[in-house]
């Protein structure tokens, strides 16, 4: 039970009480109620002033709102507890026994007493156990998931075992999500799970495809040819001398399935000396990767700090590793463009344009959808959307800035003429903080795009990362409730496309 | 009136208000929760944003954040108030601001740059105020609306305008041409500043200063970097800076014959002594290289200016 969980129950218990206590002063019309009833009164003030206090920087009213729309699991047992725990002052609106009447009127009131009181200790029984069982089996809050376009719905396909972090599709019936993992103990790793069914009738089986220290912190995920490819990287320092430097430890690496067996055995790095993860901020290291229709590959590389240069020039950049290198031992990345923060999502949008979301400095208003051009420059460090106005001359600028705690991540385009006209050729962002999956529709405007449209998708808890299948279905991944979902077309509107 | 009687009264509508005043009690109470204070014309929602922009590349204001590069500010309002004696939680963080070294909190460290808030006007220094003191504890903004604040943007001169062709050279100068990254940082942490002065924040000072390092290192240097000469017993002179001194050896940083930074350690048995004490004399040479005046060009140290001023 955290802060919110303890107010949401606070909130239902004095509320519950209060109308039992005014209730029964109401109806009893007796002066020794007066003290429950005020009592329970002072304490619903009490609770919401303490509801209001849990999250500063939040409405409670808001939140208790947001958490009953999402029918959130901890709010709904928090609430539920409350209510039970306050159901034995209901009690006392159970008609008193008369003297006047007959045994049996004894009978039913004691009778319903017994079943309140019942019904009350059930109630505590069951929500204090779910709470139990959420601790001990980690179950996390898993808020209502839904679609906001009546022509598609969305479905739970599997629950990650480990906190997820991105997702490759083949197809409506394959999907591979990578993760990782930090154990208690000190172990650490990360692996890929592969999410198949054999037809469209059949329920998604999980297989670990993939299980090595070597996959710690995989931040990217491509599949081509049969074979994955995983963006990666690890955390090694060196202090010589009162000299702290951190090694490139980002890498590439294919992984194949050499004897068919379903698990993915064979690793290579195929670009190796990436900056990777890096003092003095370690959250930012090498994140998404794609390939164009000629093999190319793209990587995104963040910076290990804000406001700053970096140490490695490769910092902040999309790279480029032309095909023909990807078969040699050492192939070198070229800079594509740069003047990135933390790029995480990369996709080719409208027109094979590359296109890349980028989180901006940490709470400020400002995560990016970028449209990534040969030997563009986008302004970090140096300009910050939103902040000291520095008048800027030859940074280019993004196609679209987010507002406050948006937080663009996974970024899938979806051109498949399964979908309906208005969903084909739009852009899907995921959107971390606002819980949402954004359809953005973009028109050429010069040499870059503008917005026409921006319009909420869909709704998932956290969601980190989105692929859309060459059929039109999409993949939603999220990292909160470590759920993978799958948004379909309705039937009656698959036939109507075909 | 004995219970029967009670009982037997009709009572119209009892459930219906036992409902609705427990929901108009919270929803009101939740409305009456929900006004913003009266801030007395301070604008926290600015000093939010003065926050990210200005403090927040060192400073996190959330509870479990790192504070490897600066105190965590997550409840600073409440520990600003009893930091010094006869200082409201306002002034201790007004001269926070305005002049960080004029008092270390405990377990605090020196470092924080003068001159963060030189490009705000007092009204925005203000709303900065009232935004750190609400951080757990709610400020008193009568007393941070009557708070007399310095107007110091006249030192600071108009932003110039950020060009990409300029800051690309001049990040070629500091990577390559200069070699400046070989020895300066580019972060503010402690590890980053043990020999040479980190570029970040460097830009928030005078950026005449800024200029006159390179172009003359030895005409002004920082008291924390200036160099000694150490006189060993065999007759040879180690230039450097002095970073430490133990009962049986010295840590100076100098150049060796490849002009190559190194860290060396000089035991006390080596250095020549005089009455008991190791002959070590101030020098007047920085340990950055004098000739940088002819190695760029103006525009490049215009540009190396510019982009430093950028780092904070």
């Amino acid at each position: 039970m955290n802060a919110i969980d303890l107010c949401v129950f606070l909130t239902s218990f004095s509320l519950a009480v209060c109308v039992f206590a005014i209730g029964d002063l109401l109806r009893s019309r007796r002066r020794r109620s007066i003290m429950g009833a005020m009592v329970s009164l002072i304490a619903l003030i009490l609770t919401t002033v303490v509801g209001f206090r849990a999250q500063p920087d939040r409405n409670y009213l808001e939140l208790l709102l947001f958490l009953a729309g999402e029918r959130d699991f901890s709010a709904i047992f928090s609430a539920g507890l409350g209510l039970s725990a306050a159901l034995l002052w209901a009690t006392r609106w159970i008609e008193p026994f008369r003297r006047t009447e007959g045994y049996d009127h004894e009978s039913r009131r004691t009778m319903s007493v017994q079943l309140l009181m019942a019904t009350s200790v059930i109630g505590v029984t069951v929500c204090g156990t779910a709470f139990v069982w959420k601790e001990i089996h980690g179950s996390k809050r898993d808020p209502a998931a839904r679609v906001h376009a009546d022509e598609f719905v969305i479905q739970k396909v599997a629950r990650i075992d480990h906190p997820p972090i991105r997702l490759a599709a083949l197809d409506s019936n394959h999907a591979f999500v990578c993760y990782d993992y930090f154990e208690e103990a000190g172990t650490i790793g990360g692996g890929i799970v592969r999410l198949s069914r054999p037809d469209a009738a059949q329920p998604f089986e999980k297989r670990i495809v993939a299980d090595s220290p070597l996959l710690m912190r995989c931040y990217g995920l491509a599949l081509r040819d049969g074979d994955l490819y995983v963006s990666r990287s690890g955390l090694v320092g060196q202090a010589s001398a009162g000299k702290v430097r951190y090694e490139n430890t980002g890498a590439v690496t294919q992984l194949r399935d050499l004897d068919r067996d379903g698990y993915y055995e064979f690793m290579d790095d195929i670009v190796s000396g990436l900056p990777g993860a890096r003092g003095p901020d370690t959250m930012q290291q090498n994140n998404g990767i794609c390939f164009d229709s000629q093999g190319n590959l793209f990587i995104t590389t963040a910076c290990a700090a804000d406001r700053t240069l970096t140490d490695h020039p490769w910092d902040g950049t999309i790279l480029q590793v032309p095909a023909a290198q990807l078969a040699a031992t050492n192939s070198a990345p070229e800079v594509f463009a740069r003047g990135f923060r933390n790029p995480f999502g990369i996709t080719f949008g409208p027109d094979q344009q590359l296109f890349v979301t980028d989180n901006d400095v940490n709470e400020n208003p400002g995560d990016e959808l970028n449209h990534v051009t040969k030997g563009s420059h986008y302004g970090h460090p140096f300009v910050v959307p939103g902040e000291k106005n520095v008048p800027a001359a030859g940074f280019r600028e993004p196609v679209l800035t987010g507002e406050h705690e948006w937080n663009f991540l996974g970024i899938a385009y979806a051109d498949s003429t399964a979908l309906p006209d208005r969903y084909r050729n739009c852009l899907y962002v995921a959107d971390f903080m606002q819980h949402a999956i954004w359809k953005i529709k973009l028109v050429r405007s010069g040499n870059t795009f503008s917005v026409q449209s921006l319009e909420k998708f869909a709704s998932v808890s956290s969601p980190i990362d989105i692929a859309v299948t060459p059929s039109g279905d999409f993949f939603v991944l999220s990292r909160n409730t470590q759920n993978l979902y799958r948004i379909h077309l309705r039937e009656s509107i698959q036939h109507e496309q075909n | 009136m004995n219970r029967t009687e009670c009982i037997d009264k009709p009572v119209r509508g009892w459930l219906v208000y036992s409902i609705t005043l427990p929901t108009i009690t919270f929803l009101a109470v939740a409305a009456w929760m929900s006004i913003p204070p009266d801030t007395a014309g301070v604008d926290v929602a600015e000093g939010r944003h003065l926050f990210v922009a200005h403090c927040g590349p060192c400073h996190f204001d959330r509870q479990s954040m790192p504070a490897h590069h600066a105190p965590n500010l997550f409840q600073i309002g409440r520990t600003a108030a009893g930091r010094k004696p006869n200082q409201s939680a306002a002034e201790y963080l007004l001269e926070s601001v305005l002049e960080p070294d004029a008092f270390i909190a405990p377990g605090g460290r020196p470092g924080m740059p003068s001159g963060i808030t030189e490009s705000l006007a007092p009204d925005q220094i203000r709303n900065l105020i009232g935004y750190l003191a609400g951080r757990g504890a709610i400020p008193d903004y009568s007393e941070i609306a009557g708070l007399e604040i310095p107007d110091r943007r006249a030192h600071s001169g108009a932003d110039p305008v950020l060009d990409l062709a300029e800051i690309t050279m001049a990040e070629t100068v500091l990577r390559e041409k200069g070699q400046c990254l070989n020895c300066h940082s580019i972060h503010n942490s402690p590890e980053d500043r043990v020999f040479f002065p980190p570029l970040f924040a460097a830009g928030l000072t005078d950026l005449n200063a800024v200029r006159e390092s390179i172009v003359e290192p030895n005409k002004s240097i920082p008291p924390t970097y200036q160099s000694s000469n150490v006189l060993l017993v065999d007759g040879q002179v180690v230039s450097g800076c002095l970073i430490a001194q133990t009962e049986d050896q010295l840590l100076i940083v100098s150049r060796d014959q490849q002009n190559q930074i190194t860290l060396r350690k000089l035991l006390l048995e080596e250095i020549e002594q005089s009455d008991g004490v190791p002959v070590i004399k101030e020098s007047s040479q920085s340990l950055m290289p004098n000739g940088y005046a002819k190695l760029l060009s103006d525009q490049e140290i215009e540009a190396v200016v510019k982009l430093i001023r950028q780092l904070n």
